[in-house]
């Protein structure tokens, strides 16, 4: 290739080569960067578990279940729950549900359903230490015996445990006395995530994800924006979205959460069962003496979510004004707790679950009691009969 | 964009890559091109600001340096030298003291930088040390080089256009530099930096704030950090300039092995040093060398209370150029007495070295301190604070354990004889003077072993700046 | 003041350097530079140009010294210096 042309071709070859070479190596680059960016398995990592448990006999399991068991499948109407998985310390059944210990289902046991996100499911403690399941406990210690379900699923918000709710009042052979929702933080999450109330977390990439799929009608390029590199194009142009203002986030969260409240109350009314809804203590609006661990944890989300702290907190103010049934505030529940309680903004571990659920049966067990004795004696048509 | 960011990351091999096409003669251009495209995606404006000082000072120095108008380019010189003093003072005040409308305006990325390099060009040809630069696009892309653009080194320009144009560029040694300076800055600096961050942000008798042990721990960490972080700095930007047959000057010998503070400064950030030395030390010399001593004293007092303030006009690194100053004058003042004193009683020589290194270890620290505080105030409380004695010691060491987790101290304490080993065999130098006569199969494996070695940086790299940004120290002067 | 020949400028320059360096057995040379002398670095570079201006009884200009590289510079620089002015 000694003439002018073919050396001038020879390097354009050359180029074009560099260039593809470079592609490839910028996708593969993505690759790594999105596969590394998975967020279930960093949430509680083995150190922290150590830091605040110790040396608990379930530690080792728990770590090793965790990332395994932090798989979900596709479900209708509520988008997804947990697939089934069977370990020591973690086990959701084929109903995609958490087993909940000290729970016994007999026939004439009192029914609670608990709806939530991952601080009901239980992300941080084993099965026999979740809030659903301490709850049981305290039921079982003072003689009474209750059927707790542990309907949490992390991510979701309150608008996906009410579909949940609804689908299982048509479809569930056994309806319940009570149902518990514990939310906050993922209802105000979503808004700020997305800047739309009313949908549910990660609603974008889902959406993406099923509209670049959707477009088979003709030929065409599409499934270039499915590479790696694409999605981290798009996911750094994103960020430069403006935010939306606190207060709008916080309003628009507790609309949406109260009018969902008011829809619970009318299904309450139509099938029998009572509704309680608490809203979580977190490390944004606790009042909590901090441990340097769970400054550091305060300090990482501040730096990695800025804005969320501020719209937790005029959230929480605009729940807060009435604490009266149904709603129950029980943001101090840990203030004061002394150690460290909290993994994360929201997650806590096994005495965080525990004083929950004490602030739960204190709020709810006289009432409970009373109504399953009310069924015992009335002798008539029950709340807790089959209908 | 530094050079932990994705984005560079993802360009960086295309650029080196297509390098190795464009011919010799064209490869002034492409860097500048290349150099311009980087900082124009940092600023437009801050890129057309470089563009308007590198051409007035090419024109300055055609100016000065023409034998025939010797008067016109004294003038030309002084003009040059206060509009380029003043460019960068202004930015550097208006960083810490708002001026009206100047108030917000981002330092320009690499100021202090490249004025410095503007200035070295100006003045050596002033002193008719170099010819001016015969060709335009060069000598901007000398001062537009986009490695050295953010954090140095300082090279003259003069010295990097002798290398122009770059016939040979060394990819694996310049791979191997940038592997090793990413492999310090990741497994050193980022360790220590949440730590060194803690303490220096819990200074004090606020509720929360440290003492004692904890103290210490900031008070040995930061400068293990702050040289972790910057050498790093410089051997990403050798290295790079090294895949484009750029020969850089370094900037640290093994700083912790000085002897004296003199030496130390021989030793730290050495291309700066030398720029200072070479044009404001020795002319201060020469200026006050009938003064004597006193001469001598003013003239170290004003070299390194500019080395402060070159970081940044603030009274915590004003002191920090004051303290050093101190230390130098009384080093240079008693440079003699000590050479007599060993020469009478060598049988101290062995003690003298040693404590002369255990000394100006501990000195270079206490000056840090007030390099990195947060005020003044801070930093005198933390020297103040942080021997309580040993009846404190085991409190204050489990609370710094439950802030920094053992893990981070350990670190520390093995860091500074890991890093002094690793610098005396240099595992990315040593390998490259020998293996021009390795068998042609272990020169492939380290090829590999290489190519390995910037894979799995990327890698952890990208899932690091997938969750946080991890900026270099040095990037904000 | 006279001229003088290299040797005797070098001559008179070594005892200089012996005494400002401290270093009795120093022989120079013209390629010398700053790194090749113990002790040599900028801090006493002015003390060296402070002796030879006294010993020869010259006076340097800022632009004399720091275009100096090497001990032989120094020396071509003093005979130049030497040299009577018409």
């Amino acid at each position: 290739m000694n003439t002018r042309l073919g050396r001038a071709a020879s390097n354009f070859g050359l180029v074009l080569a560099i260039v593809f070479g470079w592609l490839l190596y910028v996708e593969a680059v993505c690759f790594a960067r999105l596969w590394s960016a998975n967020p279930g398995t960093d949430l509680i990592p083995r150190e922290r578990l150590r830091l605040v448990y110790k040396n608990a006999d379930w530690v080792d399991a728990f770590s090793r279940e965790w990332a395994p068991s932090n798989v979900y499948e596709y479900k209708a109407y509520v988008g997804w729950e947990r697939k089934p998985f069977h370990g020591r310390a973690i086990n959701v059944d084929e109903t995609n549900l958490r087993f909940t210990a000290h729970s016994q289902c007999g026939i004439d046991a009192y029914t609670i359903w608990v709806f939530g996100g991952s601080t009901v499911w239980g992300a941080g403690t084993p099965d026999w230490l979740t809030v659903p399941s301490q709850l049981a406990a305290m039921y079982e210690e003072s003689g009474q015996k209750v059927c707790v379900r542990n309907y949490g699923q992390p991510a979701w918000v309150n608008s996906q445990e009410v579909v949940k709710l609804m689908l299982e009042l048509k479809n569930s052979p056994r309806k319940p006395d009570l149902v518990i929702f514990y939310d906050g933080p993922s209802d105000i999450y979503e808004t700020f995530q997305s800047g739309k109330p009313g949908l549910h977390q990660n609603f974008d990439s889902m959406a993406g994800m099923f509209e670049r799929r959707a477009s088979t009608r003709s030929g065409g390029f599409q499934y270039l924006t499915n590479t790696n590199t694409a999605r981290v194009l798009a996911e750094q142009n994103k960020r430069e979205a403006p935010r939306k203002n606190t207060d709008e986030i916080a309003r628009q969260s507790i609309s949406v959460y109260m009018e969902n409240v008011r829809f619970v109350q009318a299904l309450a009314k139509e099938y029998g069962f009572r509704a309680a809804f608490f809203w979580q203590p977190t490390i944004s609006v606790s009042h909590k003496q901090l441990t340097p661990v769970e400054q550091t944890a305060r300090d990482a989300a501040r730096l990695h979510s800025p804005g969320l702290e501020a719209a937790n907190q005029a959230g929480y103010a605009l729940f807060q004004k009435d604490c009266s049934a149904p709603l129950y505030c029980i943001v101090d529940a840990f203030d004061q707790a002394e150690g460290t309680i909290y993994f994360d903004d929201a997650h806590v571990d096994a005495e965080g679950n525990r004083l929950i659920a004490k602030k739960m049966y204190d709020a709810l067990h006289a009432q409970s009691a009373a109504a399953t004795n009310m069924a015992d004696t009335s002798g008539t048509g029950s709340p807790t009969t089959l209908k | 964009m530094t050079f932990t960011s994705f984005n560079f990351l993802l360009l960086l091999p295309l650029i080196v890559a297509l390098y190795q096409i464009v011919p010799p003669r064209g490869r002034s251009l492409y860097l500048l091109v290349v150099s311009y495209g980087f900082y124009w995606a940092w600023s437009p404006y801050g890129a057309a600001a470089l563009a308007v000082a590198t051409g007035l000072t090419f024109y300055a120095g055609n100016v000065v340096g023409n034998p025939a108008s010797e008067r016109r380019g004294r003038i030309v010189f002084l003009v040059a030298i206060v509009l380029l003093v003043t460019y960068l003072s202004i930015f550097k005040i208006a960083a810490v003291v708002p001026l009206g409308s100047f108030a917000g305006v981002a330092l320009p990325l690499g100021l202090s930088y490249y004025t410095f390099k503007l200035m070295s060009y100006i003045i050596d040809i002033y002193w008719g040390k170099i010819k001016p630069a015969t060709n335009r696009m060069d000598f901007a892309a000398a001062i537009a080089f986009f490695p050295q653009l953010s954090a140095g080194p300082i090279q003259r320009p003069a010295d990097f256009l002798q290398q122009i144009p770059p016939a040979q560029t060394l990819i694996w040694q310049g791979l191997a530099r940038v592997v090793w300076g990413l492999a310090k800055k990741m497994l050193i600096a980022d360790s220590l930096a949440p730590s060194v961050n803690y303490v220096y942000s819990h200074i004090g008798a606020r509720p929360g704030g440290l003492d004692g042990a904890a103290l210490l721990a900031g008070f040995y960490l930061f400068p293990l950090q702050l040289y972790a972080d910057f050498s790093a700095l410089t051997d990403i930007a050798l290295g790079i300039g090294m895949m484009f047959g750029i020969q850089g000057p370094e900037n640290f010998n093994r700083p912790f092995t000085a002897s004296s503070i003199s030496d130390f400064w021989r030793r730290w950030h050495m291309s700066l040093t030398n720029w200072l030395a070479d044009y404001l030390f020795t002319p201060l010399r020469m200026a006050t060398r009938s003064a004597g001593t006193a001469g001598l004293v003013l003239s170290i007092a004003i070299n390194m209370v500019a080395i402060g303030l070159w970081h940044g006009i603030t009274w915590g690194y004003l002191m920090f150029g004051l303290v050093h100053a101190v230390f130098l004058i009384v080093d240079a003042l008693t440079t003699r007495n000590r050479a007599a004193f060993f020469k009478a009683y060598p049988g101290w020589n062995r003690l003298g070295e040693w404590a002369g290194w255990v000394l100006t270890f501990h000195l270079v620290l206490i000056a840090l301190v007030f390099f990195r505080a947060h005020s003044v105030s801070d930093a005198a409380w933390l020297l103040s604070h942080a021997w309580l004695g040993f009846g404190h010691a085991k409190r204050d060491v489990s609370h710094l354990l439950a802030i920094t987790g053992s893990k981070v101290l350990l670190m520390g304490l093995a860091g500074y004889a890991a890093l002094d080993v690793a610098e005396r065999f240099r595992p990315d130098q040593w390998w490259w003077h020998y293996q021009l006569t390795a068998p042609h199969w272990l020169r492939r494996s380290m090829e590999f072993a290489t190519v390995v070695s910037v894979v799995a940086l990327l890698v952890l790299l990208t899932i690091r700046s997938g969750n946080h940004a991890s900026s270099f120290l040095y990037q904000v002067f | 003041m006279q001229s003088a020949g290299n040797a005797e400028v070098m001559e008179t320059l070594t005892g200089i350097f012996r005494d400002v360096f401290d270093s009795p057995s120093l022989v120079l040379h013209d390629a010398m530079t700053a790194a090749d002398v113990e002790n040599w670095d900028s801090l006493n570079h002015i003390d060296l140009i402070v002796a030879v201006e006294k010993k020869f009884n010259v006076k340097f200009t800022t632009k004399d010294v720091t275009s100096l590289k090497t001990v032989g510079d120094l020396a071509l620089l003093i005979q130049k210096k030497l040299v009577p002015k018409p």
